[in-house]
């Protein structure tokens, strides 16, 4: 391999970036390998390991660098690749044709906001959310998807949930810590239009594949996102572990980077975090396959009062007391 | 470790009632840290203490979501806040804003226990009709709590604050607290004219639903009740001279009046108007300059050169000059006196009105210790 060798190809100025602020400049064939192992490095932010040697001197000298030290690459004209990805279609850009001549965008990433709260409800109240799913299993559906592939999501989910003292237990105790919660997050609080809520049962082979709980039209005025463990004690699955990733901001584009924070499944454990973050729930393992020994999370989504709307003063929550349709005026 | 803790608001009131716990709290030293819990709106202006650390919370007095004015909300609220931002594996010494120290608590507490005031006036106390009987053995006006609580079969203790707790276990049952202080306000009518107790009741609900454990003691009593053993004061109730007649009212008493112990019944109130008049006078003295002692650092020499003083001190390559009030008061530095001592004595020798040059003094002191000329240390009383 030799540095412009190609007739046939476009020659593409090269410039990388690499940590420590070294930078090198070449010229390769549009359909050089190396330049796809460059993407490829980008791509998996060297998780695969190995290096990359680069022609430099007319191929008289090498420059040779492990592939996690690759920060940015630049071409002129501009490459284009599409990066295998996860399936979050619509939040990605439509890929240009090479040919046309654009400076490709910066990248930002940004890290997804989360706060946890252990020992969320009393012990009795706690036990008594396992005693509700187990006394009604029989309300557990295959939870589904709406715009998304059918082998997204794999898990059982009770749809009824919502409208049992269970969920208005919880309702209220979250409502309680919503200013805290909402100041540890440095999110502002926002008048409530609703407040959806969600029983799953993650058993063995149980999963949801990298997604947001907004952005899809319906589920837009998703504000907030929050999810409450509880299972059996001793734990009878492994896995099951929420990951939240970091965005990548390429324009009006946003994707789940690589790059991602793992919260564990803790029993009585809260965890929040904004709804357009990119999450995914890990594989559970449960050997035992009983439906007792599930990962239980029950999700509630706070929905904000579109913007447009006037608050709603009158609006109640939690057991009834709670006026969320506006933002209390010490805390606006 | 211990931490105090109170919360209160910003208004006039509750800062003399900040300062004179303060005053308490060092005057018996009391160990680990005081902790004043201040709710109020983002960006106003927290007031300084010398000891105290202050905390600002989020004000829910009125209660953002059902607009109820009741200031028992900020003390779960503000603990809640705090509590989850600094999470505290220490014994927490939880008081009111109305209290002052007499003598030093120094018993510490493991998880899940709890020593606390007990509470002869908790509602499970009052007689009910047979079948009026609610849930944690409350009277019938607590039944709406059968709606929102799983096991209503528990039997809360009878205590209320001041009490000796984990950090993590107030943490635990802070939202819970905060929930059912609303709820109790809201739903539960008439409590037999208590509703003013809702934060104490809920207390006490949502330590019995989380397990806490509770050993009773008389940590705290109010002035009218004659306890030699209870190293805290409440100081709601006014205080009266022998015949009855109301000598003190912290409702309607100027702040930093001065007060006639001497007048006051023998008791637990005489004691508290001594406390007070004890802290007017060091205020008037200096105040919290009083407990400020500046110290030479080693190896500082000082020189003359005609009317001007100066000063060598290691590590500096110029040397430093005072003029003649800053010698004066460099001078007066001698390990021995405090600050507001030098100020005293400044505003003897120079016949000007007490107080006049503390802020002088204080200014130049902070001067020479930024100048690594000497240390401002603090002294207990």
């Amino acid at each position: 391999m030799s540095e412009g060798s190609s007739t046939t190809a476009r020659p593409i100025d090269v410039e990388l970036y690499l940590a420590g602020g070294h930078r090198h400049q070449l010229t390769l064939p549009e359909d050089s390998p190396l330049l796809v192992d460059l993407f490829s490095a980008l791509s998996t932010g060297g998780a695969q390991g190995g290096f990359v040697q680069l022609p430099m001197r007319e191929g008289r000298a090498a420059c040779s660098f492990h592939v996690s030290q690759l920060v940015s690459v630049v071409t002129q004209p501009p490459v284009l690749v599409e990066a295998a990805r996860p399936a979050v279609e619509e939040a990605r850009p439509a890929p240009r044709p090479a040919s046309q001549a654009q400076q490709p965008m910066p990248i930002e990433i940004s890290q997804p906001g989360f706060t946890v709260v252990d020992d969320f409800l009393g012990p009795e109240e706690h036990a008594d959310m396992l005693a509700y799913a187990l006394a009604n299993q029989e309300q557990f559906e295959p939870g589904t998807v709406a715009a998304q592939r059918t082998d997204h999501r794999e898990n059982l989910v009770s749809m009824r949930f919502g409208q049992s003292a269970h969920a208005t237990l919880l309702c209220n105790r979250l409502l309680t810590w919503l200013p805290v919660l909402c100041r540890s997050l440095d999110q502002p609080l926002f008048p409530l239009e609703t407040v959806e809520c969600q029983l799953t049962a993650g058993n063995d082979g149980h999963y949801y594949r990298i997604h947001n709980d907004s952005g899809h039209g319906e589920t837009n005025p998703r504000a907030l996102s929050c999810v409450y463990y509880f299972f059996r004690d001793p734990k009878a699955f492994e896995g099951g572990e929420l990951r939240l990733y970091d965005a990548e901001r390429q324009g009006d584009a946003v994707r789940p980077s690589k790059t991602f924070r793992v919260i564990q499944p803790v029993a009585n454990r809260l965890v929040i975090f904004r709804s357009d973050a990119f999450h995914e729930v890990r594989p559970v393992k449960c050997p035992s396959g009983d439906f007792a020994d599930s990962r239980f999370a029950v999700t509630t989504w706070l929905r904000r009062r579109d913007e447009d709307a006037a608050p709603n003063p009158d609006a109640r929550f939690g057991w009834g007391q709670l006026r969320c349709g506006v933002v209390p005026p010490n805390f606006a | 470790m211990i931490l105090t803790v109170a919360s209160t608001s910003t208004d006039a009131a509750s800062q003399w009632r900040a300062e004179l716990l303060e005053f308490s709290w060092r005057r018996v030293d009391q160990t680990g840290e005081l902790v004043r819990l201040i709710s109020s709106n983002p960006g106003a202006e927290l007031p300084e203490h010398r000891q105290a650390h202050t905390v600002r919370t989020l004000p829910w007095n009125p209660h953002p979501y059902t607009r109820d004015p009741f200031a028992g909300y900020d003390l779960p609220a503000s603990l809640l806040e705090w509590l989850y931002r600094r999470p505290v594996d220490a014994t927490v010494l939880l008081v009111d804003s109305h209290s002052v120290f007499r003598a030093p608590v120094n018993d510490e507490v493991e998880a899940g226990q709890v020593i606390a005031t007990p509470w002869d006036e908790h509602p499970t106390t009052l007689p009910f009709e047979a079948g009026d009987a609610s849930p944690f053995g409350l009277g019938k006006e607590f039944a709406y709590l059968a709606q929102v609580a799983v096991n209503r079969s528990l039997e809360p203790a009878r205590v209320t604050w001041p009490l000796l707790a984990q950090g993590r276990d107030l943490l635990k049952i802070a939202a819970r607290w905060l929930e059912l202080t609303a709820l109790i306000r809201q739903e539960c009518e008439g409590l037999h004219g208590r509703s003013d107790v809702a934060h104490r009741i809920a207390y006490t609900i949502a330590a019995a639903e989380y397990g806490l454990v509770h050993e009773t003691r008389p940590l705290g009593v109010t002035t009218d009740v004659d306890d030699g053993e209870a190293p805290i004061y409440d100081y709601r109730t006014p205080i009266e001279t022998p015949r009855g007649e109301i000598l003190w009212d912290p409702e309607t008493w100027e702040p930093w009046t001065r007060v006639q112990p001497e007048e006051a019944k023998p008791g637990p109130g005489r004691d508290l108007l001594t406390l007070l008049e004890e802290k007017i006078t060091l205020d008037e003295a200096g105040g919290d300059l009083a407990f400020l002692l500046p110290k030479r650092c080693d190896g500082v020499r000082e020189a003359r050169l005609l009317d001007q003083m100066l000063l060598d001190i290691p590590g500096q390559k110029d040397s430093l000059s005072l003029n003649a009030s800053a010698s004066a008061i460099w001078e007066l530095c001698d390990d021995l006196r405090t600050v507001a001592d030098i100020s005293s004595e400044l505003e003897r020798e120079y016949g000007m009105d007490r107080g006049a040059l503390r802020g002088d003094v204080e200014q130049t002191l902070e001067s020479l210790r930024d100048a690594g000329a000497l240390r401002l240390e603090q002294v207990s009383r």
